[in-house]
């Protein structure tokens, strides 16, 4: 059997744990020690091969096991729902001095996320409220962003999203909205696969 | 090839003084259903990035899918380092809900997978750590050398079994270290805390089933 | 007197019936903060009992009531419309069965939009 040796006189004065570390950082920045030495670069070979291999073991006994059951979601969902991320009370007006009347900010956030995602072919990403909310009649500004089904016309849809949300929050909400803030990305339509997040 | 594109296009409505407050338009949803099919289907195919996104926000439903999208990975995860699979559900069931409440916090949203392999791996190690103080044994796994010869090895049939074979075969605790190292996501620093090594162990420890690994794939291909 | 738990629970009660009935109510939620609330649903799950907190809290200290209620609203009304009438419900319930307004201090929260 071919012992190989990985030690630093074969590998330019390099270590195998070196190039694991350089593998793992993408080759940047650029080591032109280890770019231009034919033993590290089939060291790292090797090493890059190691590294599919773990990954895609890992990923075929993640596909043979029992799928993750329903009971399982539910538990955790189940566990979570009452942290609906309320961020700051939005005070409502009224007379008496013995109301304490507000809604939260995670309310007005979902209101936000599902009327920009019923336009057709958009998905809300984040959004906020910028301005104090929690004083009545201080102006808002709402900052949100999207991310478009490919083909779109982005500031078509942006314009849709931008109207859909202000009709959402003139007729539900009494807040003063001195303007929406759309930034807008497009993408394919399928954007991942298996997990592995292509961004 | 999917491929994605990015257009950092950023479309800005104009700041204009009480314009939305009284504008009379028509939500598109008509009869005032939030929420479509096509955007059911557009967050199980949204990125890691935007379900985060939505999810620190408060959206319950983006949530589901990161749990549906990661547990496989993450179950398969538990039960190596857990040695079975009778605590692993119970282990990242917890990991996600701590997600939940720590996700506010992570800095990257992108690296959200990473992430929570290693909430699940500082779960595994805590659990190993209580199994072992209520024992109060040591709870190393001796590897079977019997099936586990070099001939087996070379003749796996496939490559995942030959590493799946290799990976048994080292002695403790360089399978935890590897583990730990390459899909768990800790640093030295951190294998040292959960094992109660010092790093130099560790490094040297990963160090020796690096080159175990890399000579024994070697001979296989 | 403390309204929470035993001998109270009848008025708890009433004052949820009567919040969800108020037209554009969907929900009523617990007011618990999230750690009491994983507390009580680990003990659920262990024993198969229903230990949900009370849904609103109402705490009388001598002689100052606080009633504490969380909803989620539907999509068919203004939310502050639906919070204010909300509001104004409970106060005259309480105020007919004899609660002193000026001392009865009734907060309600919006917690989902639907």
């Amino acid at each position: 059997m071919n012992e190989m040796e990985y030690g630093p006189d074969e590998l330019d004065g390099h270590t195998l744990e070196e190039l694991s570390d350089y593998l793992d950082a993408g080759f940047t920045p650029a080591d032109p020690s280890i770019d231009d030495s034919p033993a590290c670069q089939m060291a790292l070979a090797a090493l890059a091969h190691v590294k599919t291999a773990t990954e895609s073991l890992l990923e075929t006994e993640a596909d043979e096991q029992p799928p993750t059951s329903e009971s399982f979601i539910a538990g955790i969902l189940e566990a979570i729902s009452m942290n609906v991320r309320a961020g700051r009370s939005i005070p409502i007006a009224h007379p008496s001095p013995t109301a304490r009347i507000t809604m939260t900010e995670g309310a007005v956030r979902s209101l936000i996320r599902g009327a920009g995602d019923n336009i057709d072919g958009v998905l809300v990403g984040r959004c906020t409220l910028e301005g104090d909310v929690t004083t009545i009649g201080t102006s808002i500004v709402v900052d949100l962003d999207i991310t478009v089904r490919w083909g779109e016309n982005l500031t078509a849809k942006a314009a849709e999203v931008r109207a859909a949300v202000a009709a959402a929050l003139a007729t539900r909400t009494d807040l003063v909205i001195h303007g929406i803030d759309v930034t807008a990305t497009d993408v394919y339509p399928v954007q991942h696969k298996d997990g592995e997040d292509t961004e | 090839m999917k491929k994605l594109l990015r257009h950092g296009l950023r479309v800005r409505s104009e700041r204009r003084a009480s314009l939305w407050r009284r504008h009379d338009l028509r939500l598109r949803d008509g009869d005032g259903i939030i929420g479509s099919a096509s955007s059911a289907a557009l967050l199980r195919e949204a990125s890691d990035s935007t379900l985060a996104g939505r999810a620190i926000d408060g959206d319950m439903a983006a949530f589901e899918v990161i749990v549906r999208r990661h547990s496989g990975l993450m179950r398969a995860h538990a039960i190596r380092l857990l040695g079975s699979n009778s605590e692993s559900d119970d282990v990242v069931q917890e990991a996600f809900i701590a997600a939940w409440q720590q996700l506010p916090e992570l800095r990257n949203p992108a690296a959200l997978k990473s992430w929570l392999m290693r909430i699940v791996s500082f779960g595994c190690m805590d659990r190993i750590r209580a199994r072992r103080d209520a024992a109060n044994i040591d709870d190393h796994d001796v590897a079977d050398s019997e099936a586990l010869t070099p001939e087996a090895v070379v003749t796996a049939a496939s490559r995942n079994q030959a590493l799946a074979l290799v990976l048994k075969k080292l002695p403790p605790p360089q399978g935890q270290v590897w583990e730990l190292k390459q899909s768990g996501g800790l640093s030295y620093e951190e294998i040292g805390e959960v094992l109660g090594l010092p790093p130099s162990t560790v490094r040297g420890a990963l160090s020796r089933a690096r080159k175990t690994i890399i000579q024994e794939m070697e001979v296989w291909r | 007197m403390s309204f929470l738990g035993t001998g109270g629970e009848d008025l708890v009660d009433s004052v949820a019936d009567l919040v969800r009935a108020v037209p554009g109510v969907r929900t009523i939620y617990s007011a618990e903060p999230l750690a009491a609330t994983l507390v009580g649903a680990a003990i659920s799950t262990a024993t198969g009992v229903a230990s949900r907190r009370p849904l609103i809290i109402m705490t009388d200290h001598e002689d100052a009531t606080a009633v504490s209620i969380r909803i989620g609203t539907d999509d068919s009304a203004g939310v502050p419309d639906v919070a204010r009438l909300v509001y104004e419900v409970v106060a005259e319930f309480l105020r007919q069965l004899g609660f002193d307004p000026e001392f009865t201090t009734i907060d309600v929260e919006v917690a989902s939009i639907g």
